[in-house]
């Protein structure tokens, strides 16, 4: 199954999980399902059915917007990651 | 939005000024006098209607005695600065807006005059605290005739007598009545006049004026250009110009002169009526809802459209002020309203009060939503 | 041994001999002019950095004065720069004028704006983000598109942080890679979050070590990707990110829409009336999170909230935010401080 890794900002909103595990055939699919489970964990990364314009997500190092957005495909061995910005210094 | 912050500068304009404006802007903006072309002239002669419209509106002694200043501030402190002289003696009030207290309070520190600063008592100015206050000394007195913050409209008339007989100056802050409080110069004896406007004359902001009495005679302190008699050395002498160097704010007098001719036409007592009974139904909440209270002394036919109100324990009127505007698009003033003497009076210093000023556009409806909001906004969070 | 200054190039002997650098690199690199925006954690490793390195003038620009808690990671300062209550931009450039004598430091003391930005980069070869807040760095962005100058992004929070080098029309920009600022309130803050010395340190090191690559010419061997650290849990990644040069409808390094730098975007300042409090605003449409808000704050404060506003109190400030993200922030008259505050418990 696809992994998910969530950045630290997030864990509070999977249980302290750094990885999720998710079925599903494209990034869009395997969010949705992420979701589905941590619905707070979906309200920080979606804005209704887009992601929100500070997150992003990368699947194996790649960034999605110029793979096929939320429709990039994925695999059992693939990596998804949610990028936050990060705002100290 | 719903624009309760009138007493802060009035909002929206009655739709005639807004046409004045733009008209005057398009056809006639030029420099007044100073040129002597057509624009020129048609510029000059609105300065000359807005003389005569103040004039009339206010029952002056010569349309020349009305000078053209850039709101109250600068022609309170025309009159403060120009009037008195080292040893003199001031008397002014607890009530009084920075723009009194500042220039006066300056002139303390740096010796020029003494000063006496009268209490007020919920809001009022007694007469005999006047009285008292006076000594041989006495060169002015300068006072609100209704607190910007509370909205109490003070005894003027009994005032200026006392003040005339002592042989000293008064200098009348109109800043929240001109234009919704009657003022008669014929019947008031009031040496110095000062009003914005912007506020219930419903002109722009950058307006103002100050009248200038017969037993008054005021150094300038801004010298320039006058428009005329260019060759004399030094200021010209004679009003208005003595006291107007710099090009004026034509543009400005001509919104300010349609919006007085608005206020004639709808009469100052029917738009304070209009006001006050909107305020009233904030009395009543405030009186009946724990926590609040009114400041000062609600007596409907000596207030004013603004009024303040002490809000419960453990807000800040701050915060509620920016709630109203940031849930609700209500606009009201929080704060001191640049009168620290008065809250320090009313034990509100350093927070202040909520400050509400509605309008002649306003609503018994807009009343209602500002009411609920405060209940919201203040449910739950302590 | 004292300095000697008949052999200018001496002092810098060590690096000179490192091959891809040599006597022609620090030649470019004495004659390069830097900005360093913001003089905190990241601006402090990077001006240590690059003085020692040779960098021939840094104009260095922060607004805040230096505090106790900044002395764990702020590498430059000690407990005498606290005690004489310097601000932070003139206490560094004490301390780099021993350390390099022979180079140029100019401090600026400024809250960097859209009014200013460009006056304090314009003559710079390079823009080095120092700073703690999203607000500036899209500021820098837009400044750098603009006159076509590269700059080294770098965040941190916690253990970890964010690297890029952004050479406009080369690189993705900024808003290439991340399109609009996280809202007031919703992402972590050093303030909040915490954050430990060391990754700061590397994510300066990383950006001291692109300018010193800049500088001297080394186009070839700049990185052209995200690099994300995390020293706790020992991941380093390479994120792909070259490829989103004109794949994204950029508004800034495609169109030239410099909607921060013309102050379209970003926040606005006022001081309140009647109390020591200052008003910061921020252009916004979605509402905060309050209990999101909440439970982030939650360590530092007691906080208190309705659907209308969030109250919090720390530092000797008293925090008032509405939903619309404008605060009022208590305790403080000064502008310069109110945003830094803003920046660090509420962020933007």
């Amino acid at each position: 199954m696809p992994q998910v890794r969530i950045p630290t900002p997030l864990r509070p909103h999977t249980g302290g999980n750094d990885t999720v595990e998710a079925e599903g055939a494209t990034v869009g699919a395997v969010l949705g399902q992420v979701g589905e489970k941590y619905p707070a964990l979906r309200e920080r990364i979606f804005d209704g059915a887009e992601l929100r314009r500070f997150v992003n997500v990368y699947v194996n190092n790649e960034d999605i917007r110029y793979l096929d957005d939320l429709d990039t495909a994925v695999g059992e061995k693939d990596e998804v990651s949610i990028i936050p910005a990060v705002a100290g210094g | 939005m719903i624009y309760l912050d009138n007493a802060a500068t009035s909002f929206p304009k009655p739709e005639p000024v807004y046409q004045a404006l733009d008209r005057f802007a398009r056809t006639s903006l030029a420099n007044p006098g100073r040129s002597g072309h057509r624009m020129a002239v048609r510029s000059d002669r609105m300065l000359d209607d807005g003389r005569h419209a103040l004039n009339q509106f206010f029952r002056g002694e010569d349309p020349d005695r009305w000078i053209f200043t850039l709101n109250c501030t600068d022609a309170l402190n025309i009159a403060i600065k120009g009037s008195v002289n080292p040893g003199d003696h001031v008397i002014t009030s607890d009530l009084e807006h920075n723009s009194i207290s500042r220039p006066l309070r300056a002139l303390e520190k740096a010796g020029v005059i003494s000063l006496t600063r009268i209490a007020s008592e919920q809001g009022y100015i007694d007469p005999d605290a006047v009285r008292k206050a006076l000594t041989p000394k006495t060169k002015l007195v300068a006072l609100t005739h209704t607190s910007n913050v509370l909205g109490t409209i003070q005894p003027i008339e009994a005032i200026a007598p006392i003040v005339r007989e002592a042989d000293a100056l008064l200098l009348v802050d109109a800043a929240q009545s001109a234009g919704v409080v009657p003022i008669d110069l014929r019947a008031t004896p009031i040496d110095l006049l000062a009003f914005p406007g912007h506020k219930s004359l419903y002109g722009p902001t950058g307006t103002g004026a100050l009248y200038v009495g017969p037993r008054a005679n005021l150094r300038p302190w801004r010298e320039g250009g006058t428009g005329g008699d260019s060759a004399s050395e030094t200021q010209p002498v004679q009003l208005p110009f003595v006291l107007e160097g710099g090009t004026p704010n034509v543009l400005g007098v001509a919104g300010l002169v349609a919006g007085i001719a608005w206020v004639s036409e709808q009469k100052p007592d029917v738009l304070r009526n209009h006001e006050v009974s909107l305020l009233q139904r904030v009395v009543d909440w405030a009186e009946a809802t724990e926590g609040w209270k009114v400041a000062g002394r609600w007596d409907a036919a000596r207030h004013a459209g603004a009024l303040s109100l002490i809000v419960p324990e453990g807000f800040h009127p701050l915060d509620l002020g920016l709630a109203l505007d940031s849930a609700f698009e209500i606009a009201i003033r929080p704060g001191l309203h640049c009168a620290p003497y008065i809250h320090k009076a009313l034990g509100t210093f350093p927070d202040g009060t909520v400050r509400i000023s509605p309008g002649p556009f306003n609503t018994p409806e807009h009343i209602e939503t500002l009411l609920h909001a405060l209940t919201d906004i203040t449910a739950g969070v302590l | 041994m004292p300095f000697d200054p008949s052999d200018p190039l001496d002092r810098y002997s060590r690096q000179i001999r490192f091959p891809f650098f040599g006597e022609t690199g620090q030649r470019k690199l004495l004659n390069s002019r830097v900005t360093i925006c913001g003089c905190g954690a990241l601006g402090t490793v990077l001006a240590n950095h690059l003085a020692r390195a040779g960098v021939g003038f840094l104009r260095i620009v922060d607004r805040d004065f230096i505090e106790t808690h900044n002395l764990q990671r702020q590498i430059l300062f000690d407990e005498n720069d606290v005690a004489e209550n310097l601000p932070k931009a003139e206490a560094a450039a004490r301390k780099l004028r021993q350390i390099n004598s022979t180079i140029t430091i100019e401090p600026v003391v400024t809250d960097i704006d859209h009014t200013n930005i460009l006056d304090l980069v314009a003559d710079a070869d390079l823009i080095l983000d120092g700073t703690d807040n999203f607000e500036t760095r899209y500021l820098i962005n837009d400044a750098a598109v603009k006159l076509n100058k590269p700059w080294i992004f770098g965040g941190v929070i916690g253990s970890e942080g964010q690297t890029m080098t952004i050479r406009p029309g080369s690189t993705p920009c900024l808003r290439c890679l991340i399109e609009d600022s996280p809202p007031p309130g919703m992402t972590p803050t050093c303030e909040t979050a915490g954050v430990l010395g060391p990754a700061v340190a590397i994510i300066a090191s990383f950006e001291a070590v692109e300018a010193i690559k800049l500088l001297s010419g080394a186009f070839d061997a700049l990185n052209k990707e995200l690099i994300m650290v995390d020293i706790w849990d020992w991941t380093f990644r390479r994120l792909k990110v070259a490829g989103l040069l004109g794949k994204v409808d950029c508004p800034c390094c495609k169109h030239h829409k410099f909607e921060w730098l013309d102050g379209a975007l970003g926040s606005h300042t006022t001081a309140l009336c009647g109390r020591n409090a200052v008003q910061v605003a921020t252009r916004r449409t979605e509402p905060l999170n309050f209990p999101e808000m909440a439970a982030r704050l939650a360590s530092l404060s007691d906080v208190r909230h309705n659907a209308y506003m969030l109250r919090f109190a720390t530092e000797g400030h008293e925090f008032t935010v509405f939903p619309d993200g404008r605060a009022i922030i208590k305790g403080t008259n000064d502008i310069a401080k109110a945003r830094t505050l803003y920046a660090q418990f509420v962020g933007n």
